[in-house]
């Protein structure tokens, strides 16, 4: 900045000013003096003066008094002519009747000069008086005194007065002027510095020279302080130069060897750099793109509409915020050529916020999107059989729904499940079962090849196929005519056969359906009601027929489930496990979950859970529960009982169940082995890999499991063997009766000496007499359960 | 024509003439400061003045010889005095009008309280003070009884009897000779303390006194204004307040008197030792 701006220069000097300024202050103070002095002195000069006439006239009287009262007239003459003569007397007149005798002497020549007397003005004051004795009238007797002596009384005070004050105005300015220039000096010194360090001198100091005044010599010091901080400060700056230059050197680098573009701007929008990268992109060079206007630069258009798009560097600068750019935008070379970018737009702000520019980073991203075009098609196939996936099918599903809806098109969907092939996946393993359904869905593709016919993997071995435009009959006629083709289809692999069957469930699709999920709900029930019928069946959807209906009345647990959980209405219970064996001092308990309905009754498991089962909301209810027990776990330090859990197949086969419980477990910090799970041996076996991994994560940190409901299904010993689970649950079918039914009490024996040959313990459930618990007692069961022993009770988790 | 208006000028001079006549000159012996005999006099002659319908102007000598001698050379006419009772002066033919209702005055020889002088004998070859040497109690008097007694002073005049009592009171004297009455005022007015050597007869204080060419009825106005005070509050106010401006003890008013009234003053001066200045 420049040092003068701001400062109006005076054409005086300090020492001049306070000079001056103290010479007009004494002068104002004399004449202020003067005048006010003046006044009172020029009134008791007048004052006085008539005091002195008064006396004067006293004593004239005093002197003619005797005379007077001896009527001795010449000599009261005498005496008048004498006193006047020697006194400054103007006039003395003396009347009385017979007599009258008046002297006057001249006024005394003054010395003072005439203005004075006429500025001054005092008159001569005559003094009468008439002399009475006893009563008589002897006469009267005036006196006038010359005001001249006085006036140059007052004279010869001013004129002493006026040489007192220029003497000591005289001296005042000489003292003056010697102290300021004593203090002139600091000042001169302090100039020097200044200007030495003006000149770049930083080391220059003022010399605290003796003679200084405490004000300057605090200047001084003050100064020497300053420029010792402004030293450091410049040499900070300058090492922050040298650090701030290297490190825009370093941008400057990396701006121009990053792979995003950079343009910035001023705040109007106006290109100040751009780096190689944008320069490449862009077409433009660095000199013809500075000062030309971003949207010039780079030209925005929609990649799909062609329209043009607002560039979002302007955006930002209006807004003052970050903008992106929409996708799908491109830009337009000069060549003609477009390039399909994305870029980020941000306002460059002062520290008080006001936007001083802006700056675009955008990248080519002309690759990625072509590779996000083959990934989103991508997306809709399935890797293993080439066929369209399952969201394929819902997005044709939906494209199909809003035909018949709009266009009155013709639509049928079926949903294939393939029969037996579970058997091929667990006896030749998952490379057998991959080839399996890539052979199979090329017999299929070659038949769906048509517009007709949009066949998808659906998952593991479903499919759907949709026909398009056909009528039911017709498709029906396609449907058997694949069928009976599978029917025909032999797998072989490792010199096995398999032959295979599939379950089909077909519906139409019609104006009436909401969305896709209805529509693929009633060709699943058809097709599960197909499957249950044996396999190879086709199913077409009916609304009215009574296992659909079953089967739909499962659906409506569904909803009926997720309205119950959003309303809390699921509770634990408890049963008790009474131990048999000896030295199990822990009470054992196995949670059962239960559904108050909305009319507060308690709904049991039986009538929920298949549907949640079968439409995969059993997971929900198992990790319910676990968070559940564990928070009363944790609530309820009192109760040290040992829990086991039910876990359903979908938690079996969900790869996140043992993180979850382990987390859940880290979480209360609980006992792992007062924990246990028990599984159904049917949803182990579906789940053998799943089930086994599970087993071995939680059995690692201490969890147990049990196999629930053993020997129901299809127990196979190799089953067993696999799954290392603690304990066994024997069915209750092979428990009740145990006591008179030969069969069941052997196979009972059977199973529990089977388990503790394997190191397992057995559990009993469903004991509800005591004939049975009897028994069980005598076999050695480690633990029983039922209603003799212990009826379900509410857990209190308050 | 002309003799018209001479005779109204004549006229009117007569009248202004009659209309403020010239006042007689009145002395008064000087028994005081001048002062203090002009402020004591000057209201009782307005006041006779306005009672009388006679004009009356206070005159006086700068010392009681001067008034005198103003007396014998024709310059007053009326004079309130005792010294017109000489043999030489008694024949200028004064007549007394009236005198000061008093008891009387009597020459006293004086010391100071604390004056070692207990008789006559103790002041011979000493300085004593009189008024002048013409007064009657305050020289004559006084003087006489020295002399009768044998005693030689160094008389000392002081121009007045308060003088000569002053000059008694700074010691420049061992004695005066005084009025009675004066010095008892004066005695009163200084808180002083006194001792009376010598007291002499009773004689008529000073008399008011008109000359020859007064007329017989101005004389009498004169006399009945003096004489009248005493029964005229306006008058017995003048004489108080006369008697307060002199510091005197008692309104002394006037009663008439005649020449026998006075004839012990005459046969006195015609008996006495002293020399008599006439």
């Amino acid at each position: 900045m420049n040092e003068h701006m701001g400062v109006r220069a005076t054409r005086y000097s300090l020492t001049a000013n306070i000079l001056g300024a103290v010479f007009a202050l004494i002068l104002l103070m004399y004449l202020v003096t003067l005048i006010g002095l003046g006044f009172s002195l020029r009134e008791r000069a007048q004052k006085n003066l008539e005091l002195a006439t008064e006396r004067e006239l006293s004593a004239f009287m005093t002197v003619i008094q005797d005379q007077v009262l001896l009527r001795d007239y010449p000599a009261i003459e005498q005496l008048i002519a004498a006193r006047t003569r020697h006194e400054h007397i103007l006039l003395a007149r003396f009347v009385s009747p017979g007599f009258s005798y008046e002297a006057r002497t001249p006024s005394v020549h003054p010395t003072s000069p005439a203005w004075f007397s006429l500025m001054l003005d005092l008159p001569a004051p005559l003094a009468e008086s008439d002399v009475k004795v006893g009563g008589s009238n002897y006469g009267r007797m005036s006196v006038m005194l010359d005001p001249t002596p006085s006036v140059q009384g007052l004279w010869s005070l001013t004129v002493r007065f006026t040489w007192l004050v220029i003497i000591g105005l005289a001296v005042s300015m000489l003292l003056l002027n010697w102290l300021l220039g004593r203090n002139r000096r600091g000042l001169a010194a302090l100039r020097e510095a200044a200007r030495a360090i003006e000149t770049g001198n930083l080391r220059a100091r003022v010399s605290l020279a003796h003679g200084s005044s405490p004000e300057v010599r605090e200047t001084k010091l003050a100064f020497n302080h300053m420029a010792d901080h402004v030293s450091q400060l410049v040499s900070a700056l300058e090492s922050e130069h040298a650090d701030l230059l290297v490190e825009k050197e370093r941008l400057r680098v990396t701006i121009e060897s990053i792979g995003d573009a950079v343009i910035v701007t001023d705040s109007r929008g106006l290109i100040e750099f751009i780096n190689p990268k944008a320069e490449e992109l862009t077409g433009y060079s660095s000199s013809h793109a500075r000062g030309r206007p971003v949207s010039e630069v780079l030209p925005l258009f929609n990649e799909d509409s062609g329209a043009p798009v607002t560039n979002p560097l302007e955006l930002a600068l209006r807004g003052n915020q970050v903008v992106e750019l929409a996708s799908h935008s491109v830009i337009v070379r000069p060549s003609g050529a477009t390039l399909a970018i994305s870029d980020t737009a941000a306002p460059i702000r002062s520290r008080e916020g006001k936007v001083l520019g802006g700056v675009l980073v955008f990248h080519d991203e002309s690759e990625m999107r072509r590779l996000m075009q083959r990934l989103a098609q991508q997306a809709e196939r399935d890797h293993l059989t080439g066929l369209w996936n399952r969201r394929a099918m819902e997005n044709r599903l939906a494209a199909a729904l809003q035909g018949v809806q709009q266009k009155g098109q013709r639509y049928i969907f079926c949903y294939i499940d393939l029969d037996r092939f579970k058997l091929v996946n667990d006896t030749c393993g998952h490379r057998a079962g991959d080839a399996l359904l890539q052979r199979l869905t090329a017999l299929l593709a070659r038949r769906a090849e048509s517009e007709q016919h949009f066949l998808a993997r659906l998952g593991g071995d479903e499919f759907g196929l949709l026909f398009v435009d056909t009528t039911l009959p017709a498709a029906l006629e396609y449907i058997q005519g694949m069928r009976d083709e599978i029917d025909r289809f032999r797998f072989e692999w490792d010199e096995k056969v398999f032959r295979l069957g599939v379950s089909i469930g077909v519906t139409e699709l019609h104006s009436g359906m909401t969305d896709i999920g209805e529509i693929l709900a009633q060709a699943d029930t058809a097709c599960y009601h197909a499957k249950s019928l044996g396999g190879s069946m086709i199913q077409v959807y009916e609304k009215t027929h009574p296992a659909l209906q079953k089967i739909s009345d499962e659906m409506q647990w569904v909803s009926a489930i997720t309205k119950a959980f959003e309303a809390h209405r699921f509770v634990l219970y408890r049963q008790q496990k009474v131990a048999l064996a000896p030295g199990i001092a822990q009470p054992h308990y196995e949670i059962l979950l239960r559904l108050r309905g909305e009319d507060g009754v308690i709904i049991s498991p039986g009538e929920f859970l298949p549907a949640a089962e079968r439409y995969g909301l059993a997971p929900s209810f198992d990790r319910w529960v676990v968070r559940n027990l564990f928070a009363y776990l944790d609530t309820h330090p009192e109760d040290q009982a040992w829990y086991a859990l039910n876990l359903s197949g979908r938690s079996l086969s969900d790869q996140g169940t043992a993180d979850f419980v382990l987390e859940e477990l880290d979480r209360y910090k609980l006992d792992p082995a007062r924990i246990s799970f028990e599984v159904t041996e049917t949803a182990a076996i579906d789940n053998l890999d799943a089930c086994e991994r599970l087993i071995l994560t939680l059995q690692s940190r201490g969890i147990q499991f049990a196999l629930d409901d053993f020997g129901k299904g299809q127990s196979s010993l190799g089953y067993l063997k696999r799954l290392p689970a603690a304990y066994l649950k024997l069915d209750g079918d092979f428990v009740r009766g145990l006591d008179h039914n030969r069969e069941n009490l052997a196979i009972v024996k059977a199973m529990h000496t089977l388990a503790h040959e394997l190191g397992k313990q057995t559990v009993a459930e469903q004991v509800e007499t005591q004939g049975e618990l009897g028994c069980l007692k005598t076999l050695g069961v480690d633990f029983v359960q039922g209603y003799l022993l212990h009826r379900p009770e509410l857990l209190q988790m308050d | 024509m002309k003799s018209f208006w001479i005779s109204l000028i004549l006229m009117l001079g007569t009248a202004c003439h009659a209309a403020s006549p010239s006042p007689y000159a009145f002395g008064v012996l000087n028994q005081r400061s001048l002062q203090a005999t002009a402020a004591y006099w000057n209201p009782i002659l307005s006041y006779v003045t306005t009672r009388s319908g006679v004009p009356l102007e206070l005159h006086i000598g700068r010392t009681a010889n001067e008034t005198t001698d103003r007396v014998t050379a024709g310059k007053l006419d009326f004079a309130y005095t005792n010294h017109l009772f000489t043999p030489k002066r008694d024949r200028l033919g004064w007549r007394v009008l009236a005198r000061q209702n008093s008891a009387g005055i009597r020459g006293q020889l004086v010391v100071l309280d604390s004056s070692p002088v207990r008789s006559l004998a103790a002041l011979a070859g000493k300085p004593v003070a009189f008024a002048n040497p013409y007064g009657f109690t305050g020289y004559y008097v006084p003087m006489d009884a020295l002399l009768r007694a044998g005693v030689k002073v160094v008389p000392v005049f002081a121009g007045n009897q308060e003088a000569a009592m002053g000059q008694l009171v700074s010691g420049e004297v061992a004695a005066a000779g005084v009025n009675h009455q004066v010095m008892a005022d004066f005695a009163k007015r200084h808180g002083l303390k006194y001792r009376v050597l010598s007291d002499s007869d009773p004689y008529y204080d000073l008399a008011v006194m008109a000359s020859p060419r007064v007329s017989q009825t101005d004389g009498e106005k004169v006399r009945a204004a003096f004489v009248g005070m005493t029964e005229d509050p306006e008058g017995q106010r003048v004489l108080q307040a006369a008697a307060r401006e002199v510091g005197a003890s008692k309104a002394w008013g006037f009663a008439p008197a005649d020449e026998r009234d006075y004839d012990n003053y005459r046969a006195f001066l015609k008996a006495t030792l002293v020399p008599l200045n006439e």
